[in-house]
């Protein structure tokens, strides 16, 4: 038997302000379980052409389909989908310059960024470990770390009927406290600096489709990583070369449409594992998960959801509840 | 490699920073021209301007072959996307879109969105979706019905709907 919990889990605010009709600035800021407030968002946008933004500041990483989307209204169930926790740590957001842009001819948005990569060494220990995935690597702008920079990119596609499809990349090695101030004729001091860093591919694949009242959306993630054996020796972590994961999630509105509320019964499977591949790891059989959640999403309006669902993950199996807001 | 890759950047936004208008027809009428040359087949159409942003097509005979409309309306505020109810235009961001309808300025034969601003709700540049609007006349596009509900373009797809909906009609 365990007590129930109750928690103000996210409070976010939006502020903005176009300066002209060309720059404008954005900041999100968001206060988490009622008191640790960070900054999710805060860049300045330059309009160049019509289809081409230039963007600069901390940003969200553009990467499967609820990192950059992250408000309540826009998932069904109370948590977040595991993937997009453990595979992709969302919400994620890093310091990087870069551009984005619609081309409604060619059915596509675009985004480009050079930026900041997830820390992997804090200056004591590891941050990246076979269960929690690369969760702990978020620097969140809190003076964070920059060893060397990173690449992401992503394209939606609309140009199949009821379908939105999303590809996203994510390239780099990774950061670590290690690099500062390190000697670079001290031999061993380097190479223990060099083995607390990993290069990272990411790429993710999303598909929403909505037709009438149904829909679907389903989200791939795959992470390669290299220099994983020297890392898992100097900091005694047992990554593997890889962390894969993926769900399928489908929903249906319930009601009629001449309600003025809408409800959608959702349903979704989630498998990953954030210890795959190659490598000099000792299995952890905890790192594969299966997950099922199932429940009830009941919007009130477009922007107010009350939720409701249950969750089966391994043993473990919870009720959550949960009210969601966005304006 | 970090540096030249920003200093490119740079360089690249201070240049292309004085390129051209951003709002008004204006600043798409390259654009205008080449789908309307692309819808009519190439063949020889004469614009003549109406009242507002709209313009009179005929064709080399001077029959009327159709006629544009070229609009801004507001979807999204920069970030967020819940309602446009209330917001002001300056923080808007807009659709920039152009509607083809027949010659009786009636049945819309084709809608275009030449620019859409807001890095939310961006689907229904969607061609697919937007052939949906096709033979429907304004006044009377209701959502569901005709036209799709779209998943995280809500405000957008019912911004663009109404603003079609609105279209002056032709005395």
């Amino acid at each position: 038997m365990r007590n129930g919990k109750l928690d103000a889990r996210r409070f976010i605010l939006f502020t903005g302000y176009k300066f002209d009709e060309k720059t404008q600035f954005l900041s999100e800021i968001e206060v988490e379980h009622a008191n640790e407030i960070y900054l999710e968002q805060a860049f300045i946008q330059h309009r160049i052409s019509p289809r081409l933004n230039f963007r600069a500041g901390l940003m969200l990483i553009p990467m499967g389909l609820v990192n950059e989307y992250h408000e309540p209204t826009t998932f069904h169930g109370v948590e977040r989908p595991h993937v997009d926790k453990y595979l992709i740590p969302s919400t994620w957001r890093e310091m990087g310059v870069g551009f984005q842009g619609v081309m409604p001819e060619l059915n596509l948005a675009y985004q480009a960024y050079l930026i900041n990569g997830l820390k992997s060494h804090d200056g004591s220990q590891g941050l990246f470990d076979e269960v929690n995935g690369v969760r702990s690597g978020r620097q969140k702008a809190i003076k964070s770390t920059m060893s060397s920079p990173n690449v992401t990119a992503k394209v939606n596609f609309v140009g199949i009927p009821h379908l939105n499809l999303g590809l996203g990349l994510f390239a780099g090695k990774s950061q670590s406290q290690l690099f500062d101030g390190v000697d670079r004729l001290d031999a061993f001091a380097v190479s223990q600096a060099d083995s607390s860093t990993v290069g990272m591919t990411m790429v993710a694949m999303d598909a929403r489709y909505r037709r009438k009242r149904f829909q679907a959306r389903a989200q791939w993630v795959h992470s390669l990583f290299s220099g994983t054996e020297a890392y898992n020796a100097s900091n005694g972590k047992e990554l593997g070369s890889l962390m894969t994961g993926s769900y399928v999630e489908m929903s249906y509105q319930a009601l009629p449409t001449t309600s003025r509320y809408t409800l959608y019964p959702f349903s979704r499977l989630e498998w990953y594992d954030t210890q795959a591949g190659e490598g000099n790891y000792v299995d952890n059989l905890s790192s594969n998960r299966f997950e099922w959640t199932t429940g009830l999403s009941f919007f009130l309006h477009d922007g107010v959801v009350l939720k409701a669902d249950y969750q089966m993950m391994g043993s473990t199996q919870q009720i959550n509840m949960g009210l969601g807001v966005w304006f | 490699m970090l540096k030249p890759c920003i200093y490119a950047c740079l360089i690249a936004v201070v240049a292309l920073s004085f390129t051209g208008l951003l709002s008004g027809p204006d600043s798409h009428m390259k654009r205008m021209h080449k789908l309307i040359d692309r819808y009519y087949n190439g063949q020889a159409v004469t614009w003549s301007p109406l009242q507002g942003d709209a313009w009179l097509l005929t064709d080399e005979t001077g029959q009327a072959l159709g006629r544009i409309d070229y609009r801004e309306v507001p979807s999204c505020a920069f970030g967020g996307c819940a309602s446009t109810v209330g917001m002001s235009l300056a923080s808007a961001d807009m659709i920039h879109y152009m509607v083809l309808r027949d010659a009786e300025g009636a049945r819309v034969e084709r809608v275009y969105v030449l620019a859409y601003e807001s890095s939310y709700g961006f689907q229904i540049v969607s061609r697919s979706w937007l052939n949906q609007f096709n033979g429907l006349f304004p006044g009377e596009v209701e959502i569901d019905d005709q036209v799709d509900g779209i998943s995280g373009a809500t405000v957008s797809v019912q911004a663009l709907i109404q603003d079609i909906n609105q279209l002056p009609t032709v005395q």
